[in-house]
């Protein structure tokens, strides 16, 4: 399963222009931008590399992407659920520990943020007790980042719906509906409500030297084994080796930036793949680690210095820890729907994108159709309706019954940024290398369930107007743990305020840029992968500017 | 033989819970191993190594509750209790054997108490046997049965378990990777009403 790095080998003791630690969907960004302009790059990941065209569909046993991900053994987190409650050992921060990072298994919903997931603090005004902000940059500023997300990791799908502004068309067309997709957006049609194809990095044609989905139906939580998936891996990370810039140092998990007496990163010291600390030299760093390790590292990398960690002086790292709420209401159908062909999503509604104060409360969100269930997990009773049996001839005759024929209609929604809610150093716990554990605290604020009752209803009107035969849901409860991992290291123009500026840049440290998800003012409304790409690609044009001017 | 690893018994302890969401398959790899080597145990018809006859009795009769044979085969036929023999041999904690272990001793001691002519749960009628075991299903030791069984009804079958692919026919589920639209009965009707096939 593992594959050889093909870059260059820059030896620790000789100053690289760039460490970019982390590989994932925006790391391997930073390292091919920053590469192609003429930069040398080291990316330190601390997960292994694998061959994409190993990747298989066995439930299990092609599944060790996400044992990589998840295993909990080596690297442990503590949980508390408020501010004053004692932290348990208890993972709740999930991501892929990979070459390519959690992109090589995402579900892999393109999503632009809409305008006003930029400014809508100015727009609804004030939250107290919370970091509901404006960010210190618009969409118009970012759009033709996201246009080259579209464009150079590629995207499919078609305008429509009350879809964001776009300065050029999608590269490729939208992949096939499915039922799911059909019932999905006949219900929003008689509903009055808008629908579109689901943005997907996805290819639904060969594109830029990679084919078209084969519709094998295994994305979401697997590798891609034809590379039609848009992952890092498959489209980043060997472009940027191409240079013949770029090194990828796999299995090296960074434990610390090292600063030198004026302030200024100097090396970033990390244990390679035998378990030996080392330390590779570097004019800059730039972190992409994800909204959990990012923090992590600059809080392990405090000093006199930087006595609160490196980087928060704001004491902003770690705070404002959002993912995003996710509600489920099933109908069971007719009709064969083979859900478990084809990409988990084909279409898609932002009807409710906007939050309205009508409502009583802060939230919007989109909604989608799918169905995201492989037979062992469904074999073992995920997918019935609740009081179904749980063994015996009836239990068998439903499983029988059911798993072609349910469609699982999802509603997303914002995660209001909250100051407790935060990524610390746990005190005790440890991983294999001694570096302290992440402290991860998620405590919702009220408004946030307010607003998953409210879309799980809109989803169960969906599934009502579709025709199901059978209708239930799962009552939506407060967020313990996250996927989309974002706003930890928030940008912003306040350095009291903020961790970065409006181009990534760390307020304390002037060779310091963070960019991936813990740069998010706001949680948009699900599927923020699309924006942690157009950040990164938007960082990395300033960084390369910055460096050609001497001005890092 | 593998030594046991914590990272594989791991899968026995949490899989009930965990088997959900995005992080949907968070103990998985951890039976993989176990899986080859029941599919090896299955393939050679090699004789059960950690469970005597019993017990093997005994716990195939509660697998071929859990997911009967009837119209269509069961776990019986799926080959569930090699899966059941291997994972006791490799993955599974020595509390969860000894909750299995223990369960036959007790499941033998509570039948012989109310079907003294009786005495073994698989020579009970299945009427008796379903009333029995409904009578437990809250317990430890039925928990993890159920979790074995319906895990080796639904696992690839070239890892054992799911022989014949019993439990994908069953569900309908084709490992067949490479599909073409149209994908089921609803985009079917959507594109012969003309809708757009993107």
């Amino acid at each position: 399963m593992l594959s050889k790095q093909t870059g260059p080998k820059y030896p620790t003791r000789e100053e690289v222009d760039f460490v970019v630690v982390g590989s994932g969907a925006a790391g391997g960004i930073m390292a091919k931008e920053l590469s192609t302009a003429g930069f040398s790059v080291v990316v330190l990941e601390q997960g292994p590399r694998m061959d994409p065209s190993k990747f298989g569909h066995d439930e299990y046993g092609d599944d060790e992407a996400n044992g990589i991900a998840m295993t909990g053994e080596h690297d442990p987190q503590s949980f508390k659920d408020s501010e004053y409650s004692s932290p348990y050992r208890r993972n709740s921060l999930f991501y892929l520990r990979t070459v390519g990072g959690t992109s090589v298994h995402f579900t892999a919903n393109f999503w632009r943020f809409h305008p006003i997931d930029f400014n809508e603090r100015s727009v609804l005004g004030p939250m107290s007790g919370t970091g509901f902000a404006d960010w210190p940059i618009t969409y118009d500023e970012l759009e033709p980042y996201y246009t080259k997300v579209d464009w150079e990791v590629g995207v499919s799908g078609a305008p429509g719906g009350n879809s964001p502004p776009r300065s050029r068309p999608f590269p490729m067309p939208p992949l096939p509906v499915k039922s799911s997709g059909v019932l999905f957006e006949k219900a929003c049609k008689s509903l009055g409500w808008s629908v579109r194809p689901a943005p997907m990095a996805i290819c639904s044609e060969p594109y830029d030297g990679r084919p078209g989905c084969i519709h094998c139906g295994f994305c979401m939580g697997w590798g891609c084994e034809v590379s039609a998936k848009s992952t890092s891996l498959a489209t980043m990370i060997p472009k940027a080796e191409a240079t013949g810039r770029c090194e990828i140092r796999a299995l090296c998990t960074a434990s610390r930036i090292e600063t030198d007496d004026t302030g200024r990163c100097k090396e970033v010291v990390y244990f390679d793949s035998e378990g030996v600390q080392q330390a590779q030299l570097t004019k800059a760093v730039v972190v992409c680690g994800n909204g959990g390790e990012t923090p992590r590292l600059l809080l392990m990398s405090d000093s006199n210095l930087f006595p609160n960690g490196l980087a928060n002086s704001s004491d902003k790292v770690g705070r404002y820890l959002m993912g995003n709420g996710q509600v489920h209401a099933y109908g069971y159908y007719e009709h064969p729907l083979n859900e478990f062909k084809s990409v988990q999503v084909t279409r898609i509604s932002q009807q409710f994108y906007k939050s309205d104060p009508k409502r009583g409360f802060y939230g919007g969100g989109g909604m989608d159709a799918r169905f995201q269930m492989g037979p062992l997990s469904f074999g073992l009773g995920r997918g019935l309706p609740p009081g179904s049996p749980k063994w015996g001839r009836e239990f068998k005759k439903l499983t029988g019954e059911y798993f072609n024929h349910v469609i699982d209609v999802n509603g997303h929604t914002t995660n209001i940024p909250m100051a407790r809610n935060r990524v610390e150093l746990d005190p005790q716990l440890k991983d294999r290398y001694g570096r302290p554990a992440m402290m991860v605290t998620i405590d919702d604020h009220p408004d946030d369930l307010k607003a998953k009752q409210w879309f799980l209803e809109r989803t169960i009107e969906i599934v009502e107007a579709s025709g199901a035969k059978r209708i239930w849901s799962r009552t939506p409860t407060p967020s313990r743990g996250r996927a989309h991992l974002l706003g930890t290291c928030r940008m912003g123009n306040n350095p009291n305020e903020s961790v970065v500026d409006r181009y990534n840049r760390a307020h304390d440290v002037p060779n310091l840029f963070l960019a991936d998800g813990s740069s998010l003012v706001s949680s948009g409304r699900g599927q923020p992968t699309m924006t942690i790409e157009a950040i990164a690609f938007r960082a990395a044009d300033h960084i390369t500017q910055f460096a050609k001017r001497g001005e890092i | 033989m593998q030594p046991k690893d914590p990272s594989r018994r791991a899968f026995f302890r949490s899989s009930g819970s965990i088997l959900s969401g995005t992080w949907l398959a968070y103990q998985l790899p951890a039976i993989l191993a176990l899986s080859e080597l029941a599919c090896k145990a299955q393939l050679e018809s090699a004789p059960l190594k950690a469970l005597n006859n019993v017990e093997a009795f005994e716990l195939e009769a509660i697998a071929a509750q859990i997911f009967p044979s009837d119209e269509t085969p069961g776990a019986r036929e799926a080959g569930i209790i090699h899966f059941i023999d291997q994972a006791i041999l490799n993955v599974m904690e020595k509390s969860d054997e000894e909750l299995l272990r223990q369960g036959v001793v007790d499941l033998q001691t509570s039948v012989g108490d109310m079907y003294p002519t009786v005495g073994r749960f698989s020579a009970l009628s299945n009427e008796r046997q379903i009333e029995y075991l409904r009578s437990i299903e809250n317990t430890s030791f039925f928990n993890l049965m159920r979790t074995l069984t319906l895990t080796g009804m639904f696992v690839h079958p070239k890892y054992g378990g799911n022989r014949d692919k019993i439990g994908w026919k069953h569900l309908g589920f084709d490992d067949k990777h490479t599909w073409q639209p149209p994908f089921g009965y609803y985009d079917e009707q959507y594109l012969k009403e003309g809708g757009d096939a993107k």
